[in-house]
């Protein structure tokens, strides 16, 4: 089975920094597959989802869908893409929530109706179809996300690259988030501080460490390992 | 500032039933109708007083926005009679005196006019009513695309600057003794906008956000949409003749 998304021999650094914030990583994630990256604050989670749809520059090879990521592919790299970013109003572009869902829709050609309809179905997967018709800035930074993330699922991307999806959701947000994260087909990657909610929701673990790449195949290893580098870091960790 | 959120779309009045689009198109005619008609005689005062009495009454918004309306136009129109001495009359004025206080409150009139015309057209849209209203209108895509990211983004940006204020209330900038505080809000506030920018276009780079983002829809117009449109443009097309002296 060929991978949908493949990091080969990547390494990232800001130009500003001497030191690769990632270096030489390599992973890959199956079809269908819902991979969990986890990693403390600066070690280069959100720099690693955004280097996969070229918003950070990088060397080595990315692949979605088969796809090397160059400059002139961009677009249909993108377009396989659906991307949540940890702040959600950032990427909430329209004054109303069903405009916001449908757009990646109404963008591939999709008639109004029928987008607003998927979009409204979207949203009631993810418990918040009675804002559709809000403003996103009447809302809780919980049901932005929701809203955001709605907007990243309803063109069902082949990749689906997932920054902090659960960081404002009260435990049933995250219960339903969890459900449709699970039905979906398409592959996703998670980068997340929420072992509990990756757990349940991935098979697969990632730990990014001092730019480097652990692989787990049990939530609980992936935790005690970051556990260890956590002890590591500021000394014994509190009862 | 989050009563800039409650003030979009707080008119109850008959303007609502209207389709967004015309709402908007509508509320464009009458607020350009008062940018134009002619106030240097009478006929003019009334009927632009007249039109913007109507729009308001159309738009029936709470009595606490009008009052604030009120003390805007106050706030930001009365200072127009202080350059009145300034003003430059002809010499053939009998009373120049008078001839510039009645061209300082041509200026305050119409630009009250004006306020309350927009205020009334923003009380009977709910911001997301924007989008559809755009989306409908016949117009170059960029200036809809412009017109939605306008109005969202400066929603988004009184959004974060009420939470800026909220810290700083909460970390004591009120209090005499911690004034320098007020002093970071301009830093503070430009570097969290410059890295939100930032933020939303790598989010419109990765959504594909373009001029195709806001298509061209048709809609079936109701009679009262119709009547409303041909009303609007009627005063306005009057308006256009009268500036143009075509009945004198």
């Amino acid at each position: 089975m060929n991978p949908v998304l493949e990091f080969k021999s990547v390494s990232i650094r800001y130009p500003e920094t001497s030191k690769d914030i990632v270096s030489n990583i390599s992973f890959h994630v199956h079809p269908d597959e819902r991979v969990a990256l986890f990693g403390l604050n600066g070690s280069g989670k959100t720099t690693l989802l955004l280097s996969a749809v070229g918003l950070v520059p990088f060397t080595g090879s990315i692949y979605i869908d088969g796809i090397c990521l160059e400059k002139n592919n961009l677009q249909k790299v993108r377009e396989r893409t659906g991307f949540l970013f940890n702040v959600p109003e950032d990427q909430i572009l329209f004054p109303r929530v069903l405009d916001d869902v449908a757009y990646g829709l109404i963008r591939k050609g999709t008639p109004v109706k029928i987008a607003h309809e998927r979009a409204l179905s979207t949203l009631e997967s993810l418990s918040v179809s009675e804002v559709a018709e809000s403003s996103p800035f009447q809302l809780s930074h919980g049901q932005r996300q929701r809203i955001a993330m709605a907007g990243a699922l309803i063109t069902n991307p082949s990749v689906m690259l997932l920054d902090e999806p659960s960081s404002a959701l009260d435990p049933p947000g995250k219960i339903s988030l969890t459900k449709t994260l699970r039905s979906l087909a398409s592959s996703i990657l998670i980068a997340t501080h929420d072992v509990e909610f990756a757990s349940k929701t991935c098979s697969r673990f990632l730990v990014l460490d001092d730019g480097g790449l652990c692989e787990f195949h049990n939530c609980a290893d992936a935790s005690q390992y970051l556990l260890g580098d956590i002890r590591e870091k500021i000394g014994d960790v509190p009862h | 500032m989050k009563d800039v959120f409650a003030y979009w779309g707080c008119g109850k009045g008959l303007l609502k039933i209207l389709h967004p689009h015309i709402r908007i198109l509508s509320g464009f005619l009458v607020g350009c109708s008062c940018l134009l008609i002619p106030l240097q005689s009478i006929p003019g005062v009334i009927l632009i007083t007249i039109i913007t009495v109507c729009w308001c009454l159309l738009a029936a918004m709470p009595m606490r926005m009008l009052l604030r309306c009120a003390i805007a136009s106050i706030i930001l129109f009365i200072p127009f009679f202080l350059i009145a001495p300034w003003i430059a009359t002809d010499t053939s004025t009998a009373s120049p005196m008078i001839y510039r206080f009645l061209v300082s409150g041509t200026i305050a009139l119409r630009s009250t006019c004006c306020l309350f015309v927009t205020a009334s057209t923003i009380a009977v849209l709910a911001i997301q009513d924007v989008h559809q209203g755009i989306a409908f209108i016949p117009m170059p895509r960029i200036i809809a695309l412009l017109i939605v990211q306008l109005i969202n983004q400066t929603m988004l940006l009184i959004d974060e600057t009420t939470r800026i204020i909220s810290v700083l209330r909460i970390r004591g900038a009120s209090e005499y003794r911690n004034i320098r505080l007020l002093f970071s809000f301009p830093v503070v506030w430009m570097v969290r906008m410059l890295f939100r920018a930032e933020r939303t276009a790598a989010a419109m780079t990765v959504r594909g956000y373009g001029i195709d983002s806001i298509p061209v829809e048709k809609v079936k117009l109701s009679f009262a949409d119709m009547l409303m449109i041909f009303g609007t443009s009627a005063i306005f097309i009057i308006v256009i003749l009268l500036r143009l002296r075509i009945f004198a």
